[in-house]
């Protein structure tokens, strides 16, 4: 394994760790070592793994790394949220999370609006300036 | 060292390496005695194409023998290639980067 680990400071005042495959490129930002009670696809490409009690992150996984930063022709890229893969009792969970740190120091809300219908598509991009700069 | 060798639904053989067998336990307790598991999930899960990462596939599964509220598995394999040494030729190397305990609804 080709591993590079850094520590991270988050805007809680705590630290995470970063902890990259180089191999298999896939980032993970562990927060909480541990055992996780729950985990969901956010997106395709990102695993959020927490405790199910406590409502809290343990760890946020990036599939493809690499492949998730590059800014498209628009802009920066943007993921949709995987909502309706999440059971009903896990949404209420989740929301909160992402809207506050440790999640929103990686993770950036939005939402797409297609054109003819009132469905607003939940989206994220990834705050690639606080995985790049902020080593500890 | 590669260790275990399954092949998925395309018959693919994809490995899973002692080394990174260690790490997944290691960051992910919650799979540690699922080692099965996780290899079924290869051998018989759903496998989707990551769309910016034409070299990287999900294989997702539905697994009943996990703590709840957990109910699947998901494992993302690295799809690469190697230099045959006897010969020079490309062949394929397949291997499990990380599996995850997940809940999933379909």
């Amino acid at each position: 394994m080709n591993l590079e680990k850094k520590n991270l400071k988050l805007t809680t005042g705590k630290t995470a760790t970063y902890e990259y495959d180089r191999d298999g490129d896939v980032l993970e930002i562990i927060f909480h070592p541990g055992e996780a009670t729950a985990a969901v696809e956010l997106t395709e490409s990102i695993v959020l793994r927490f405790d199910w009690e406590k409502a809290e992150p343990l760890s946020l996984s990036f599939i493809s790394f690499s492949k998730l930063l590059p800014a498209n022709p628009y802009g920066e890229m943007h993921f949709e949220l995987l909502q309706d893969e999440w059971p009903e009792e896990v949404r209420e969970k989740i929301w909160p999370m992402l809207q506050c740190a440790p999640l929103s120091d990686f993770l950036k809300l939005g939402g797409y609006a297609p054109a003819h219908t009132r469905q607003i598509i939940p989206m994220t991009t990834i705050k690639q300036a606080h995985l790049t700069a902020q080593a500890a | 060292m590669r260790k275990w060798f399954v092949h998925d639904s395309d018959g693919r053989e994809i490995y899973l390496t002692e080394e990174q067998w260690e790490h997944i336990k290691s960051r992910h307790p919650e799979l540690g005695n699922h080692l099965d598991d996780v290899l079924n999930t290869v051998r018989r899960g759903k496998r989707r194409q990551q769309p910016q990462d034409p070299q990287a596939f999900v294989y997702r599964l539905r697994c009943d023998k996990l703590r709840t509220p957990f109910n699947g598995i998901l494992v993302v394999v690295a799809f690469r290639f190697e230099l045959q040494a006897n010969n020079g030729n490309m062949i394929p190397n397949d291997f499990v980067v990380s599996a995850w305990g997940i809940m999933m609804r379909h």
